[in-house]
């Protein structure tokens, strides 16, 4: 019974973990990588490890999505700023 | 193998595989209602889990998902709300 979990969890880790590879918007990215990490965390506890499972959850959930959704921000800013520059010195 | 761990399995297969279908398709706040009951569903999965293999210790994995999956469900809004009205006031052209 516990192969057979495992082996569940390691399918949606496949999964989750190739749908973040071949996404391609940023945004949508870090949702799918949000879900690949409590994935792992499903893994790491099924293996009997839960004091990793216990890190990757507080690091892959939170800590991962938030870093790449806070610098697309940053990114967006940065060239909204540069736009209006731009029409600053046009006008 | 006994009935907890068959229950986790069940809710496994049955209770997460739509929510990661959601969570893999369609613009970002879809894929983020999939996200958060996603979470929550695991938050099952893991009590199960820890009831199973007879361990109280693993009960503690699925208190810390419940504290964190609402917490970065918020967070997730508030930053893909914002990104998704990027540059509002530049769209009115003064030209």
């Amino acid at each position: 019974m516990n192969d057979v979990l495992v082996l569940l969890a390691l399918l949606l880790l496949a999964a989750t973990a190739t749908t973040a590879a071949l996404t391609r918007d940023p945004a949508r990215q870090a949702v799918v990588i949000g879900i690949m990490g409590m994935a792992l965390a499903l893994l790491f506890t099924l293996l009997q490890a839960p004091d990793v499972a216990l890190s990757q959850l507080g690091v892959g959930t939170a800590i991962t999505p938030l870093l790449i959704l806070l610098t697309l921000r940053a990114v967006h800013r940065d060239r909204s700023k540069r736009e209006t520059g731009k029409r600053g010195e046009k006008s | 193998m006994n009935a907890w761990t068959l229950a986790a399995a069940v809710l496994l297969v049955l209770g997460l595989g739509p929510c990661v279908v959601v969570a893999t398709r369609g613009d970002p706040l879809r894929r983020l209602v999939g996200a958060s009951l996603a979470g929550a569903v695991l938050v099952g999965v893991l009590l199960l889990l820890a009831k199973g293999f007879d361990r109280s210790a693993y009960v503690d994995v699925a208190l810390v998902l419940a504290v964190l999956a609402p917490a970065g469900t918020l967070v997730f809004t508030r930053l893909l709300v914002e990104e998704n009205r990027p540059g509002e006031e530049n769209r009115d052209d003064p030209s």
